[in-house]
């Protein structure tokens, strides 16, 4: 796949957290590609810098040296094609669904929020925002009749996440990053979840997913490639089933032993 | 329909706090305090400049319902009059204390990180400075009036709602929500308007109803000091100050004005507390259902 036809590129990315003695080396020359439409998961422990490699990807957080592009434009900076374009097509599903939705606003306004804050942003009052909420929330398995409504409070666990998942696709992103979106939430509720994304991947194919995880289980139902990260520096990546099956890095058997146990 | 519907929400918030027997009691005196500055504006039962040097520290009659003071001005007219100078100086001192604390909260919880360091210092220690001081400042190029104890409330009370307030608000700023906000390319003045303001509202209608009750108390305080409500304008503290030299002699008159400012007091400062519970969705289910 040439470079063109990636979603999102980014290379020889190094972040140095601190100075001096503080020094804190968060990524070290770490690259990374996204191709459209696949599944890319991110793995590795605590402090291994997934969720630093992330932010970075999103052009949240500035790389100490190294270059992001999205779509082939670089992403470098507020004002860059790259970044603004990454605002636009990308979006965010967070670990814990109660702190990623507001609890003073329903549903509807909490899934309607980056519709309403593009259509602010271009300007355009075109859009059916009420459809795209139905639509959106219908997708991740939640009825918009029973559920548009309600607040985050009147929600368990799995429906929040399944919320703040139809967030994340109301605005037909074309790169949704999840991090660890089942982490904070019960076993019965991440089966919901789960379900959740591969109804996305069925229905919208052209989407790219970034699913930044521990749970091995997770991962080999949804992800097409596996980086593993240790220690802020790429210790393996290729297929789900390779990394998975016949781990070539020390670190990765460990994880997968760890994980079968 | 939005009007209905928010006048329904109105409704449902009005019958919570009717409900609570705090809530009721604390309708009903602010409710009369209103009323009753309105009508003190067209009417009172004696002319508020109608001195009877032969009847001075009556007791109450019916000519003089709450009796007489030193000059033989009926004290229940007095009351009633200074009733609208309190409502006006507790109304004005907490929108002032609201505009600026809720400016001081935003800069404390800005992200840019020079301001909100430089900030929270300011405040810090700014609000070491006590309301009386702040009254005596400005007492010296003002000289006594209304807006020096409105400023001074104003300026004390918004101090302590940014640094009361800032804990909440600093929670939703570094909230995933907020982070999904600005990931979508919100601007920092549209995420403190609809997601940290709201959030951090709870806490901010308690203090500011507290800086009202507290505003009545200064005003009697900062009056009886002398940098308060000038001579001549009705006010309770100006009540309290003009009689309490006289409390061994004739304790009603000073008995009337303190019994007002108390009840009052303890009014708003229940009300910001049954005013939270009714108007937040996230304490009040029956909000969240309608």
């Amino acid at each position: 796949m040439t470079e063109q036809e990636m979603l999102l590129i980014g290379k020889g990315i190094s972040r140095v957290f601190g100075k001096g003695k503080n020094q804190q080396r968060a990524l070290d020359d770490v690259s990374v590609e996204v191709c459209s439409g696949e599944c890319l998961a991110l793995i590795g422990g605590s402090g291994s810098g997934k969720s630093t490699l992330t932010r970075i990807l999103l052009g949240l957080d500035q790389p100490t040296s190294g270059t992001v592009a999205f779509e082939g434009n670089p992403v470098d900076g507020r004002k860059s094609a790259g970044y603004q374009a990454l605002r636009r097509e990308s979006s965010l599903v967070f670990q814990s669904p109660f702190t990623s939705l507001d609890p003073r606003w329903m549903v509807t306004r909490s899934v309607a929020e980056p519709l309403n804050i593009q259509r602010k942003r271009s300007k355009t009052d075109n859009l059916d925002i009420a459809a795209k909420v139905r639509e959106s929330l219908a997708l991740v398995g939640l009825d918009p009749d029973e559920f548009l409504n309600r607040y985050p409070i009147d929600l368990s666990g799995g429906q929040a996440q399944r919320v703040a998942i139809a967030r994340a696709l109301v605005t037909d992103p074309k790169l949704i990053v999840a991090d660890e979106p089942m982490s904070a939430i019960d076993v019965a509720a991440r089966l919901q979840i789960l379900e959740a994304f591969a109804a996305i991947r069925k229905s919208r194919p052209e989407t790219s997913i970034i699913m930044i995880s521990h749970d091995l289980g997770v991962v080999q139902h949804i992800a097409d490639r596996i980086v593993v990260l240790h220690n802020g520096k790429v210790v393996e990546s290729g297929g789900t089933d390779d990394v998975l099956n016949r781990p070539k890095a020390a670190y990765t058997r460990e994880l997968v032993a760890a994980a079968s146990l | 329909m939005t009007k209905s519907k928010s006048s329904s929400k109105f409704s449902i918030v009005l019958r919570l706090i009717w409900r609570r027997g705090e809530g009721k009691f604390a309708l009903i005196v602010l409710a009369s305090w209103v009323v009753v500055s309105l009508v003190s504006l067209v009417w009172t039962p004696q002319s508020l400049w109608a001195t009877d040097g032969y009847h001075v520290w009556a007791k109450p009659s019916v000519a003089h319902w709450l009796g007489t003071d030193g000059t033989g001005a009926d004290v229940f007219s007095w009351l009633m009059a200074g009733a609208r100078t309190n409502l006006f100086i507790a109304i004005l001192a907490v929108v002032f204390a609201g505009a600026l604390g809720i400016l001081l909260m935003s800069a404390m919880v800005s992200r840019n990180s020079a301001l909100s360091n430089v900030s929270v210092v300011a405040v810090d220690a700014l609000i070491s400075i006590p309301t009386v001081l702040i009254a005596l400042i400005l007492a010296v190029p003002m000289g006594a009036s209304v807006a020096v104890v409105i400023i001074a409330c104003g300026i004390g009370y918004g101090l302590n709602l940014a640094r009361i307030a800032r804990p909440q608000a600093l929670l939703a700023a570094n909230s995933d929500y907020v982070g999904s906000a600005l990931s979508y390319g919100a601007s920092g003045f549209s995420v403190m308007l609809h997601h940290i303001l709201p959030n951090a509202m709870p806490t901010i209608m308690v203090q500011l109803s507290l800086s009202a009750g507290t505003a009545v108390l200064a005003e009697s305080g900062l009056t009886y000091l002398g940098f308060g409500v000038p001579s001549g304008v009705p006010s309770w503290g100006h009540s309290l100050a003009t009689s309490v030299k006289f409390i061994n002699v004739y304790p009603l008159t000073v008995l009337w004005p303190g019994l007002i400012v108390t009840i009052v007091v303890v009014a708003l400062n229940v009300f910001g507390d049954v005013l939270r519970d009714a108007i937040d969705p996230v304490t009040n289910p029956e909000l969240r259902r309608s």
